[in-house]
């Protein structure tokens, strides 16, 4: 692909949408999800009192702050692969442009 | 020696050969030879990565630490499995748009030179033969407990097999031997499972209560701080944990075995799936350990724990059992350790045989031909320092390689794909100082000097075992500094629009 067809693509509304639509995902779940992982060894140490109450059976908030890291792994990932069928979309127009030129 | 241990590993060694003759009948191009051509599914590609990533750390490792300290135990599967979101949502789709066989090729279609590919290829090497050691010391003396051969032999036996597959199957026997591993591995720990539970009339909690009463903690062992009480050590580990999964080359490389950016995240979804419910029941199997086995016997037979799993299996359903499950691990060892072999060799002879020292002209045969030598080569390199290291634990190793793959590879994976300003000598400095520091971090740390049973009979300077909360930092800072020290190239914008938009649609 020469530089001007690059060009014309990148500033293309497709691929300025798409990085648009990625961002305005990827961002807000990575901040999620790295603030839930980090919150459990950051209660566990400075907080144990807090995490180690219990929550059900002999199981405290600390299980369940595990286990809700699992559960947002598998919702997460669903929520991705929901979210790129239509980015998959873009890129298929943006493939259209490249052809089109 | 057991017959029934004896005929189980012969089935799972069999079951590989037959494998690799069908791989090796399949293809000789390197296209075959290093990414199957890309071409299995995303399903295919998940249990693959599934098989390559759940090593005898956590089979053995991670049951054994649960039914020894309860809470902590479990503290690693959360690191591993979140890790997958940091490869799934930042780095596996660019990744594999950018590359063809190795993370030299990645870094390479921004950075042009020799230096950042040899760099590269000399920091997979080293990560993948720190993490093969572990691997075939802990396969050793599983094979010398269960069938009594001794060390050597048994450490010499995995190694040959597993250069076997590489060197014949590449990695069309590499993918299909971890395929089938995942599957036994997750159809063993479910039978366990199953049978854990049904001798509990299907009530979780009667297990839970049972386990209550059967460890000296008591109520405590669901609470946390028996493994980890310092706070900084508890952070340290989980950074490197969640960080070091995308710095791992021989997951990475699994990317180029689909044939686009939508079968890469088909194939972590499905392995976030699998690893997650892997681990999940690794709970009941961590939990079983006491209520059938007895904390006060496990500890006894052995104080690591990596017992666990195999004991719980003979108590549960005797011989048979046992040799099921040994035969699991022992495929889990061998599906990790032949993706690691496969990973060096295609460092080795692709980006430095064929792209430095030839300059990209070696033919298919030649190439074909070095990468089959330089699985040799790497197997033997590793039986050789597996033999040396008998004596010595050198499970430490495997945090090392997690510590040393997100210091020196994940900063620079990260920048290449999204930061315009970063420039080859941030690259570089950036990798350097990932690797030296993660080293001298080990090297200065309570691994290696401990008055007690270190190398080094002395007080740890650095009192970490993960060091990743230092060296981390570095290898960011190195990254950072080096690149804002030196003169952007002039071609910064040209190169990083190329890599951004090849790297976000697959367009080349």
């Amino acid at each position: 692909m020469n530089r001007d067809m690059e060009q014309q693509i990148l500033h293309s509304e497709s691929f300025q949408n798409l990085l648009k639509q990625k961002k305005s995902v990827i961002i807000p779940l990575t901040i999620f999800f790295v603030s839930a992982y980090f919150l459990l060894p950051l209660a566990v140490s400075l907080a144990p009192q807090w995490i180690n109450r219990p929550l059900f059976h002999s199981f405290t908030w600390a299980w369940g702050l595990a286990f809700f890291q699992f559960v947002m792994v598998w919702i997460i990932g669903m929520i991705y692969a929901y979210k790129s069928k239509k980015w998959d979309r873009l890129v298929q127009q943006i493939q259209h442009l490249r052809e089109d030129k | 020696m057991n017959l029934t241990y004896f005929v189980f590993f012969l089935f799972i060694l069999t079951g590989t050969l037959i494998i690799t003759y069908w791989a090796a009948k399949r293809g000789h191009t390197t296209h075959q030879f290093y990414t199957v051509a890309g071409s299995l599914t995303g399903f295919q590609n998940g249990l693959a990565i599934a098989g390559d990533y759940i090593s005898a750390a956590s089979f053995l490792g991670i049951t054994g630490a649960i039914a020894l300290q309860g809470f902590d135990g479990f503290f690693y599967s959360i690191g591993f499995l979140v890790s997958y979101l940091i490869l799934l949502l930042i780095i596996a789709e660019p990744f594999r748009n950018l590359g063809n066989f190795t993370l030299g090729d990645v870094i390479h279609a921004r950075f042009r030179g020799n230096s950042i590919r040899i760099m590269t290829a000399i920091t997979t090497i080293i990560i993948s033969i720190l993490y093969i050691i572990p691997q075939l010391v802990a396969a050793g003396l599983l094979i010398r407990l269960l069938l009594g051969i001794d060390y050597s032999t048994s450490v010499f036996v995995i190694g040959t097999f597993m250069t076997i597959y590489v060197v014949f199957g590449g990695m069309v026997a590499t993918s299909w031997v971890q395929i089938i591993k995942t599957v036994l591995l997750m159809s063993g720990t479910f039978l366990i499972v199953m049978i854990v539970l049904s001798r509990f009339n299907w009530n979780f909690f009667d297990l839970v209560d049972s386990v209550s009463r059967g460890t000296p903690f008591g109520e405590a062992f669901f609470y946390p701080g028996h493994l980890f009480s310092n706070p900084l050590e508890t952070f340290s580990l989980n950074l490197t944990l969640i960080l070091g999964t995308a710095g791992l080359p021989h997951i990475l490389i699994r990317f180029f075995t689909v044939k686009n950016g939508p079968a890469v995240r088909k194939s972590l979804i499905t392995a976030t799936w699998v690893i997650g419910l892997f681990y999940m029941m690794t709970l009941v199997l961590g939990f079983g350990v006491i209520a059938f086995v007895g904390w006060e016997t496990i500890v006894s037979i052995d104080h690591t724990g990596n017992l666990a799993a195999p004991v719980l299996a003979v108590v549960l359903g005797g011989d048979f059992l046992m040799a099921f499950i040994s035969a699991v691990a022992f495929a889990t060892i061998l599906a990790v350790v032949t993706g690691l072999v496969l990973s060096a060799t295609s460092s080795f002879s692709h980006d430095i045989y064929n792209h430095i020292i030839r300059k990209g002209k070696a033919s298919e045969a030649e190439q074909l031909r070095i990468a089959k030598l330089t699985a040799t080569a790497v197997g033997v390199i590793s039986i050789l320092f597996s033999l040396g290291l008998k004596n010595i634990n050198v499970t430490f190793l495997v945090s090392l390689t997690f510590v040393v793959a997100a210091s020196t590879h994940f900063p620079v994976i990260l920048f290449t794909l999204y930061w315009r300003r970063f420039n080859k000598t941030g690259a570089l400095t950036g990798m350097v100082s990932g690797l030296v520091s993660s080293l001298l971090l080990v090297i200065l740390g309570p691994h290696i000097m401990n008055p007690e049973q270190g190398w080094i009979l002395q007080d740890a300077v650095i009192p970490l075992y993960n060091p990743g909360i230092i060296a981390i930092p570095v290898g960011f800072l190195g990254a950072v500094t080096g690149t804002l020290l030196s003169e952007p190239s002039s071609d910064q914008d040209e190169v990083f629009d190329r890599v951004l938009l090849r790297s976000q649609t697959g367009l080349k």
